[in-house]
């Protein structure tokens, strides 16, 4: 009798189990899908690409502006104090 | 017109011997067919055992499965599909896009039960698109000794679908007979309980 006390609460607690990662794994589909759907609208942009090409527009337009090869201010410089990366645009996906 | 589906997401739960027995108890009483949209093809393997060729015509499924299967209304009264494995199968999807009843056997053993739960989705989907869909459970291959056997109900209540109260229980003439290419109300004496528990569980899940 024990013992098939013990089978039946394993069996439920399993199927409880199966179900509640059957559910996450759904949420995490959904997730992902939409996602996928926002990404395929916006365009996603490298951070590496970005700022290798910023940085080479900086020094080109540096190059430009200043004969005498002023250094352009440090970008941290820029950000307003109390905006997270996100807000200030410094980190973009994937992070 | 009902249209029937045996939807599972496991194999071996016992679909395939389901659909060639619920569909002959049904040709017994009107005109019924079975599409076999399984690529494993077993239903009309199982066909092709027999020269038998009046009683219950068995088609592959087409690649447009929904309006094969509407294309044979009003020649038949019912159809019943045996469906692949799985609930991620294409076939699977347009089964329960198109069906009145998915009946899905579930067999007292943990990883039936496991898989099982994958179905509720999949037919919650379905009613999307397909608001008419019943969907029952049936205890399939019961054998009423075992604890497993016992507890299955239990287990089942975790998931939101129905039960079919009339189980079927693991009997050896739904092998013998598939090998015949018989069903087990070709079977005499030997099927005669296989038989009655069948008709009853169609008498339960099936309007006639």
């Amino acid at each position: 009798m024990i013992d098939k006390d013990k089978t039946r609460q394993k069996l439920v607690d399993s199927m409880r189990k199966t179900k509640a990662a059957a559910s996450d794994q759904t949420k995490d589909s959904e997730q992902s899908k939409e996602q996928t759907d926002g990404n395929s609208e916006t365009k996603v942009v490298n951070p590496k690409t970005q700022s290798s090409k910023s940085k080479s527009v900086a020094k080109s337009k540096a190059a430009r502006t200043s004969p005498g090869g002023a250094k352009p201010e440090p970008r941290a410089s820029k950000v307003p104090t109390g905006q997270d990366p996100y807000q200030s645009g410094r980190r973009v996906w994937p992070d | 017109m009902p249209i029937i589906a045996l939807v599972g997401n496991k194999g071996g739960a016992g679909k395939t011997t389901l659909a060639i027995n619920c569909a002959t108890a049904l040709a017994r009483r009107a005109r019924t067919t079975l599409v076999d949209a399984d690529p494993q093809g077993s239903s009309l393997q199982w066909r092709a055992f027999t020269e038998e060729t009046s009683g219950l015509p068995v088609f592959q499924s087409a690649a447009e499965l929904e309006s094969q299967v509407l294309g044979f209304f009003p020649q038949y009264d019912y159809v019943v599909i045996d469906c692949p494995p799985s609930v991620h199968a294409l076939q699977t999807h347009e089964a329960l896009r198109v069906s009145d009843i998915a009946l899905i056997p579930v067999q007292p053993s943990p990883m039936d039960l496991w898989a099982t739960v994958h179905i509720e989705r999949a037919v919650a989907q379905a009613r999307d698109s397909n608001p008419r869909l019943k969907a029952v459970l049936i205890i399939n291959q019961l054998e009423p000794r075992t604890t497993l056997s016992r507890l299955v109900r239990e287990a089942l209540a975790e998931i939101d679908l129905p039960l079919a109260a009339t189980p079927v229980r693991r009997r050896a003439v739904y092998r013998s007979s598939a090998l015949e290419g018989k069903s087990v109300f070709d079977m005499g004496r030997r099927g005669a309980d296989a038989a009655a528990e069948l008709d009853q569980l169609i008498k339960e899940v099936i309007p006639l």
